[in-house]
């Protein structure tokens, strides 16, 4: 009963392939509850996109080791310095069919290239979706393949801003080859997503009740030689209560997030949108719904338009601009700044997150990773592009700068596969992580 | 055609005599029976657990019952009871307990309470929220409107043709593609640049309309296409298959949906190319039975009805054993359905509560409007209009919870969905008019009343006759008492069998899952023309001259077909009349090789005579062809059932069994078996005695 559910969150999850199962809502569903506390380590990964390139003055630090500068972009992340990892010459290295956003998009994660298809973008050849899984699904798989590691989830995809549409430039994430996977971007959705059951539980709760006492006053009603028929059926009703009620522990951790009510889906609600999905991932992450979760602002290409910042044309546009226009560039270090200012929003609020059960930090159980489709905005580079980790590490030495020569993102997803226990030889195209894990 | 010959009728005097013979003959024959038969046939011929468990009824004339008597009984001593004495027993059994007229009497009758069957469930779970939307009507015309253009999206001036489409079956192209045609010579659009770059180079086509299943269960919908495209299937929000983005040349597409066999739901498909590969596209399912097909044009119709919420829990089979369902029992597994139902509705209604309440989240009467709609909807599904004790327990307790507008609906209609007073209809107490509207509405179409059925309750019209009666009318003209009665047939007629039955493929390597499907199609074609065209005679399900083929129907069983689809073909006299020799039937009603008199005897006994059969001894296996090759399927049945104890069931079905030995496995005609001439000769005993020969064809 428990893969019914598993399956009907997967199908939902899988966005435009997603088959409907309108038969798998069901009663067993509500009965999911957050399961014991697994006693030992956690490891958990959040990667977070946003889109169309970094700035190169503002951003990279100039020192390598841990004497690194935190410049205008990373100023936010100053508090977390010793846990913070930022890499230079990681480089997408997937060419054949789509644009540079579509690959730098559908072939991030993947590791793959694009299969032929209609979407028609810049002059390249058309395209259609990657040709294989995402590493944070394919970590998952191995998570959830383990009694031990195993979630009801599995992962949570967290869109902010992703425009209803579904082709390369708006997906990151795929289940499989020709299975891109749909962010979730309404937080109320999320929230039903991850605490509806209990909510349906409650409400069946409540009704059976009633229904008990409805079936008691009409078995007066009916012929003596008929009651049996409604005794019958008032006891399978109690049944069903004992079932679902006669679980004492609680049925998560921590509370649910109470999100602010009618926060419209805006680009000016933005910021407003972002604290929901990211205290919705932590909470998440709290009740052990889930090890893996990725987020995912605007998509390639995007043209959030942040006038909070007061920045009043589309990001994409701005990020055309050449580097000598000091004003785009002006803008865009702001516009990245803000993103940073998630990250750490994401990883104080894990910081000060207890392990359930423990005086652990939660931050120290996770690894966050910020990236982008490109290298640079204008020159639509697939190289060089920006790689940042905060957390505790896994392995890798934190708070320093450091730099690399073209070295594959293949090779990276294969290091942080490593390093959440996926002893992987290789991932997406072979050809690309041929020298193993990259050695940071 | 059956023809009946009576040739003889003496024992019409011999019952005529019997029925008013003195007391005292009764009395005899009671006595006997106290003496020699009852120890094992129980006091009251119920039948003793030790002896003869089955209560003493059946179908046997009464001078078949005497000669049982006098031959076999009692058991290992038949001599003890002959001659008069078996007469007089014999009537007394058959009086008291044995005929069908005392089964009759002996019954205590009364109605049963009983729970909504599942397909009464269903039916009026799409009713009771379908009240809430536009009403569907199903036309007579048949396919789907399609729309083509010479632009990717829907655009007037690119518009290229309109018309209605039988089917999407269009593997080697779709029609009015025609990149050099008609399609380069189209005006192009104003701004030259964006019409160079984007409009010229698509083609786009949109089917619209509706789609009407002719099973219940989950179908899998699977479109083949290279091209790009996306479908909706009844739900009007979210895309079934989208498939917008191609990726690679994956030509199959499946998605699995739940439909209610009669219901008709919304599809739309969008098909582009772009910029400009050839654009090809077909439209199959995958029904529950297994068969695979392009959906046919039967199934389509080129209006598109409104969304309706279908409940896709599984269910128990619902208790058939007296031939049709009846919920005459409760079950764990059957409260759990009815549970997930009940969520699976909640959450469909909470998805939609602001369109069916009619208003929007933010007006101002919202909330009041929201209540009605909430009071309205546990009316309907009660069939009657609550006290107000009962909507302050339906309704309004939980519109006062401190819940959000969402958990309140789904509290309500979780609470009104297992409510007692939905699930057995009986149980809630209606005013007459709206008594008789819940019967109707049961009867007819399975489901709850309608608005205008539900007004007249209301207004307590219904208690006059004439009312009722235009009520009947009206409602035995909707396509749902239409389905209804089909799905009466199917199931009366057994027609899933041949659905069932594999046949050899080494000897008829054409009898496949396509032709099934289109024999059921022939099937249903020819049911709908003897019930619902004049001069709608029921004695033509026995007596038609015509069979409805097509093609491929045609092409197995020899039938000359000029035109394409399905026609009404008139056939000899000695080749088809009437249901019974359908080939669907017959094929059904056979094994994989060979016919089967046994089953086709048992068919016609009790399904279209009414008989009483016992269940067979569970030991005997039928004897296949090899037991002796020379024999005839005739010969060995006739071999395998000469026994006394098997003839008791098997003079009548034997005979009747036969008279159909004309019809292969496949149900195809034939006159010689194992270079034997068929012999179909055979007579048939009625209740009165009489002895009929049965005939079909001239």
């Amino acid at each position: 009963m428990k893969t019914n559910i598993y399956r009907r969150e997967f199908l939902r999850g899988a966005g435009s392939f997603a088959l409907a199962f309108p038969g798998l809502s069901s009663w067993c569903g509500l009965n999911w509850a957050i399961p014991d506390f697994q006693p030992g380590e956690k490891k958990r990964l959040v990667v977070m996109f946003s889109p169309n390139g970094m700035v190169r003055d503002g951003f990279w630090p100039k020192t390598e080791g841990p004497d690194f500068e935190m410049d205008q972009v990373l100023k936010p992340l100053e508090s977390l310095r010793e846990k913070t990892l930022v890499i230079h010459g990681i480089c997408n290295k997937v060419r054949g069919d789509g644009d540079n956003h579509m690959r730098g998009m559908s072939c991030l994660l993947t590791g793959n290239e694009l299969f032929p298809g209609n979407i028609q973008g810049g002059s390249h050849k058309p395209a259609g979706w990657a040709k294989g899984i995402s590493i944070d699904q394919e970590i998952k798989n191995f998570l959830q393949a383990n009694e031990a590691t195993r979630t009801r989830f599995g992962t949570l995809e967290f869109g902010v801003r992703v425009p209803n549409k579904a082709d390369p430039w708006t997906r990151m994430v795929y289940a499989g080859p020709n299975q891109p996977v749909a962010p979730i971007t309404d937080p109320y959705r999320m929230y039903e997503k991850m605490y509806g059951n209990v909510k349906d539980r409650e409400n069946l709760m409540s009704v059976l009740n009633l229904v008990r006492e409805d079936i008691e006053l009409s078995g007066a009603r009916v012929d003596v030689r008929d009651r049996h028929l409604l005794e019958a059926h008032g006891e399978y009703i109690g049944q069903m209560e004992q079932e679902l009620g006669n679980k004492e522990k609680p049925t998560y951790f921590v509370a649910p997030t109470e999100l602010p009510k009618n926060v419209r889906d805006a680009d000016e609600n933005m910021p407003e949108l972002s604290k929901m999905q990211i205290d919705l991932l932590v909470n998440g992450f709290a009740n052990d719904l889930n090890r893996i979760s990725t987020l995912q602002f605007t998509q390639s290409v995007g043209q959030s338009k942040m006038k909070w910042l007061e920045i009043n044309e589309g990001h994409h546009t701005l990020s055309h601009d050449p580097d000598k226009k000091q004003e785009s560039q002006d803008k865009l270090r702001r516009i990245n700044t803000w993103y940073c200012e998630q990250l750490a929003y994401l990883c104080k609020k894990l910081e000060q997150t207890k392990e359930p059960g423990t005086n652990q930090s939660m931050l120290d159980n996770t690894l966050v990773v910020w990236t982008n489709e490109l290298g640079h905005g204008n020159s639509h580079t697939l190289d060089n592009l920006p790689m940042v980790l905060v957390g505790g590490g896994f392995g890798f030495e934190m708070g320093r700068f450091t730099k690399v020569k073209n070295v594959t993102t293949s090779r990276l997803w294969l290091a942080i596969a490593h390093a959440m226990g996926h002893q992987i030889d290789s991932f997406g195209l072979a050809d690309l992580c041929s020298e193993g894990p990259v050695k940071l | 055609m059956l023809q009946i010959q009576v040739r003889v009728a003496p024992l019409f005097l011999v019952i005529s005599l019997l029925l008013s013979c003195p007391i005292h003959a009764q009395e005899k024959g009671a006595e006997i029976y106290r003496a020699q038969c009852a120890a094992c046939h129980g006091n009251n011929a119920e039948g003793n657990p030790e002896h003869f468990s089955d209560p003493l009824r059946g179908d046997l004339a009464l001078s078949e019952l005497e000669d049982l008597i006098v031959k076999t009984m009692p058991d290992e001593h038949p001599e003890l009871c002959i001659g008069n004495d078996a007469k007089l027993v014999a009537a007394f059994v058959y009086n008291q307990f044995y005929s069908p007229q005392a089964q009759r009497r002996l019954v205590d009758s009364r109605i049963e309470l009983s729970r909504l069957t599942v397909r009464q469930f269903r039916e009026s779970i799409v009713d009771l929220l379908g009240a809430f939307g536009d009403e569907v009507s199903v036309p007579d015309s048949r396919g789907l409107e399609a729309n083509y253009f010479g632009s990717r999206n829907w655009t007037e001036k690119r518009r290229l043709a309109s018309q209605t489409d039988k089917s999407i079956d269009f593997g080697e192209g779709v029609p009015h593609f025609d990149p050099t045609g008609k399609y380069e010579s189209l005006k192009p659009d104003e701004n030259p640049k964006k019409d160079a770059n984007r409009m010229n180079q698509g083609f786009s086509v949109f089917w619209r309309g509706g789609l009407i299943p002719v099973e219940t269960g989950h179908h899998e919908i699977i479109v083949e296409s290279k091209n790009g495209f996306s479908l909706h299937i009844n739900d009007q929000k979210n895309l079934l298959i989208d498939r917008r983005v191609r990726s690679d040349d994956v030509v199959e597409h499946r998605a699995s949906i739940f439909l209610i066999g009669g219901r008709p739901v919304g599809l739309s498909l969008y098909l582009f190319s772009y910029p400009r590969p050839p654009a090809k596209i077909r439209l199959l399912w995958k029904r529950p039975s297994g068969i695979v097909e392009v959906i046919p044009k039967s199934s389509l119709i080129p209006v598109t009805p409104p969304e309706i919420c279908i409940c896709s829990a599984v269910f128990p089979a619902d208790d058939a054993s007296d031939g049709y369902e009846r919920g005459i029992s409760v079950s764990k597994q059957w409260d759990r359905a009815t549970t997930d139902a009940a969520i699976e509705t909640a959450e469909w209604v909470s998805e939609r509560m602001w369109r069916l309440a009619g208003t929007r989240e933010n007006d101002k009467d919202a909330a009041a409007k929201l209540r009605r709609f909430c009071y309205q909807f546990v009316d309907r599904a009660f069939a009657t209009r609550l006290s107000e004790d009962e909507r302050q327990f339906f309704v309004d307790r939980h519109l006062d919870q401190e819940l959000s507008k969402k958990n309140q609906l789904k509290r309500i209609v979780l609470l009104t969905l297992k409510s007692p007073r939905f699930l057995y209809p009986a149980i809630q107490n209606r005013q007459r008019s709206e008594e008789i509207a819940r019967q109707l509405a049961l009867t007819i179409w399975d489901s709850l009343p309608d608005e205008k059925l539900s007004q007249l309750a209301a207004q307590g019209e219904l208690v006059d006759p004439k009312i009722v009666e235009r009520e009947t009318q009206r409602m035995v003209r909707d396509w749902r008492s239409k389905q209804k009665v089909k799905m009466f047939f199917l199931s009366w007629l057994k027609s899933d069998r041949a659905a069932d039955s594999a046949k050899d493929k080494s000897i008829f390597p054409d009898f496949d899952d396509q032709l099934v499907a289109d024999l059921q199609t022939s099937l249903v074609l020819y049911l709908n023309d003897v019930v619902w065209t004049e001069p709608s005679d029921y004695r033509d399900l026995f007596l038609a001259d015509y069979l409805y083929v097509n093609q491929r129907i045609g092409e197995f069983y020899g039938i000359p077909v000029s035109s394409e689809g399905f026609s009404k073909v008139r056939l000899p006299l000695d080749k088809r009349s009437g249901i019974v020799t359908h080939p669907l039937l017959l094929s059904g009603l056979a094994y994989h090789k060979e016919s089967s008199p046994i089953h086709r005897g048992v068919f016609i006994a009790r399904q279209l005579l009414g008989a009483n059969l016992r269940q067979p001894p569970d030991d005997v296996k039928p004897l296949t062809e090899e037991f002796n090759l020379k024999m005839t399927t005739r010969e060995r049945v006739e071999h395998q059932t000469k026994e006394t104890a098997c003839m008791s069931c098997h003079k009548l079905i034997n005979p009747l069994g036969f008279s159909l030995e004309n019809y292969d496995a496949v149900g195809r005609y034939r006159t010689h078996e194992k270079s034997k001439p068929i012999d179909v000769a055979s007579v048939y005993k009625t209740q009165e005695g009489n002895e009929v020969e049965i005939r079909w064809g001239s």
